[in-house]
């Protein structure tokens, strides 16, 4: 078989043979035949209520079938009695997700991600951040120590947090906190370059740039200055510009550590958390004697956490 | 070919919602091609993303997530098969009216060709059936049926030979015994 020609499918390669070609032609027809659409929200609703239950018993005699239906009949009265109606909740946790009960209705989220579903009742999920009240609903949440993701696949929820209350409804994903703010420690103070001074007016870009192309600590401290002069006159993308510009001229350069702090710092505000990231990585690779190399990362981890989140950059 | 790469995060249940999205209506009609008369085909197909759900770290990390879906519902209705019989025979399980898994939209040369495939796919082997079915009938390719299914692509390719001599034969009887019943059905009526 090994060098024999691989095979086709019958209906691309209709075989010549006659007897074959009959039962090509008929497997090419029902090939032919679209499927019959599956009731998708009841079939899926079908498959996390069968995952979240144990294994069904089959029964296997008489007296099993007895049994079990003694049982339905003690676990329905219990049912009528607490006057739970409304059908239970049901939970799909990722791995190493740490949650637990909280009541019928409650349900305590420390860590990870949970998918939460109740089509008819409600369910109230309480993280380090928010408490999320739903009814009918189906959403995920996924927290960490910096932050907690909601995302609404079916109905509606209630994001509680801080006195405050948003709506979300199918379809929609947010997280709180969306923002992260830079440790004081690693905020920097503005120090002024010797030449190309304020007074320059509008020609002190010009004079930034051009100190910015000469070598050595000059250039350093002209592009560092450029930088928050451009970040002053509300020009983000030209300040990470002379930033970035400042690294990879001077990767290892003296004022190296100050430029990813503030690069650090802007791409934290924007929102860019996995870009800041790889920053805090270079800072404790490159500035390892740095005092503030501690800080960095204990930093490092809580944008960690905000990136896996998936926040979207701040437009 | 492996199925299998790495590295990949585990899948979330609402990657396992979107697979169940686009692939639930071809799975079930696979699954009806493959199982017996009267199965109950959502219940196998729900344990088929019963299974996903539980498996998600094997999920990412396979590179069609559409064949291992194919390869998980092929062996769950292949057990399902071998003790349907037995159970609705002992009255444990209940045999329903059989629920069509093809689209109303078919048309008349549609349902009778599906009418046939069906039949001569019930006289074919388990093993051969499932091979048959997700080459011929899905058109997955071979290695992807290998993976699926666990089993060499050359084991592939040759019960592919195997079930389409199979298949051929049963459809010849069939076309000559429907002949032969309507030569008698002519002479008497």
């Amino acid at each position: 078989m090994a060098d024999a020609p691989r095979p086709r499918p019958w209906k691309d390669a209709p075989p010549s043979d006659p007897a074959e070609a009959r039962a090509a032609e008929l497997v090419a027809h029902a090939a032919r035949v679209p499927p019959r659409q599956v009731d998708v929200a009841r079939g899926w609703d079908g498959v996390i209520e069968r995952a979240t239950k144990q294994p069904r018993g089959r029964p296997v005699s008489a007296l099993a079938a007895v049994a079990t239906l003694l049982l339905v009949v003690v676990a329905g009265e219990l049912f009528v009695r607490r006057g739970v109606f409304g059908g239970a909740p049901s939970f799909v946790a990722a791995a190493e997700t740490r949650w637990h009960r909280d009541g019928d209705e409650g349900v305590v989220l420390e860590s990870g991600r949970l998918e939460v579903s109740r089509p008819h009742g409600k369910v109230v999920l309480r993280t380090a951040h928010v408490t999320v009240v739903a009814v009918n609903a189906r959403f995920l949440a996924d927290t960490t120590r910096a932050a907690t993701l909601v995302e609404v696949y079916e109905g509606e929820v209630v994001v509680r947090r801080e006195g405050a209350e948003v709506a979300m409804v199918a379809g929609e994903r947010r997280t709180w906190p969306d923002e992260l703010p830079v440790p004081a420690a690693l905020v920097l103070p503005r120090t002024p370059p010797e030449r190309c001074t304020d007074d320059l007016g509008p020609d002190r870009r010009a004079c930034l740039w051009n100190q910015g192309e000469a070598p050595g600590l000059v250039a350093q401290a002209a592009l560092f200055e450029l930088g928050l002069f451009e970040l002053g006159e509300g020009n983000n993308a030209s300040a990470e510009a002379a930033w970035r510009r400042s690294l990879d001229r001077f990767p290892d350069g003296v004022l190296a550590p100050e430029v990813r702090l503030s690069l650090l710092g802007e791409l934290t505000r924007a929102r860019r958390f996995q870009e800041a990231v790889q920053i805090a990585k270079d800072f404790e690779r490159l500035s390892a004697a740095d005092p503030r190399l501690a800080e960095v990362k204990r930093f490092r981890a809580e944008l960690e956490e905000m990136a896996s989140l998936g926040v979207e950059p701040r437009r | 070919m492996s199925l299998a790469v790495t590295g990949a995060p585990a899948l979330t249940a609402e990657d396992v919602r979107r697979l169940y999205v686009a692939h639930a209506a071809e799975l079930r009609l696979t699954i009806a091609r493959l199982a017996a008369p009267g199965m109950d085909l959502d219940d196998v197909l729900q344990e088929v993303f019963v299974v996903a759900l539980q498996r998600t770290s094997e999920l990412a990390r396979v590179q069609s997530a559409r064949a291992w879906l194919f390869g998980v519902a092929a062996k769950l209705t292949a057990t399902r098969r071998r003790t349907f019989r037995l159970r609705s025979w002992l009255g444990l399980d209940d045999v329903g009216e059989p629920s069509s898994a093809e689209s109303p939209s078919r048309t008349v040369e549609q349902k009778e060709a599906s009418r046939q495939v069906q039949e001569a796919l019930a006289s074919l082997s388990e093993a051969k059936r499932q091979v048959f079915v997700l080459f011929e009938l899905q058109g997955l390719p071979g290695e992807d049926i290998a993976a699926a299914l666990g089993i060499p692509l050359k084991t592939v390719w040759s019960r592919l030979f195997y079930a389409r001599k199979d298949f051929q034969e049963a459809v010849a009887r069939q076309e000559k015994q429907e002949s032969f019943r309507s030569r008698e059905g002519g002479r008497h009526g």
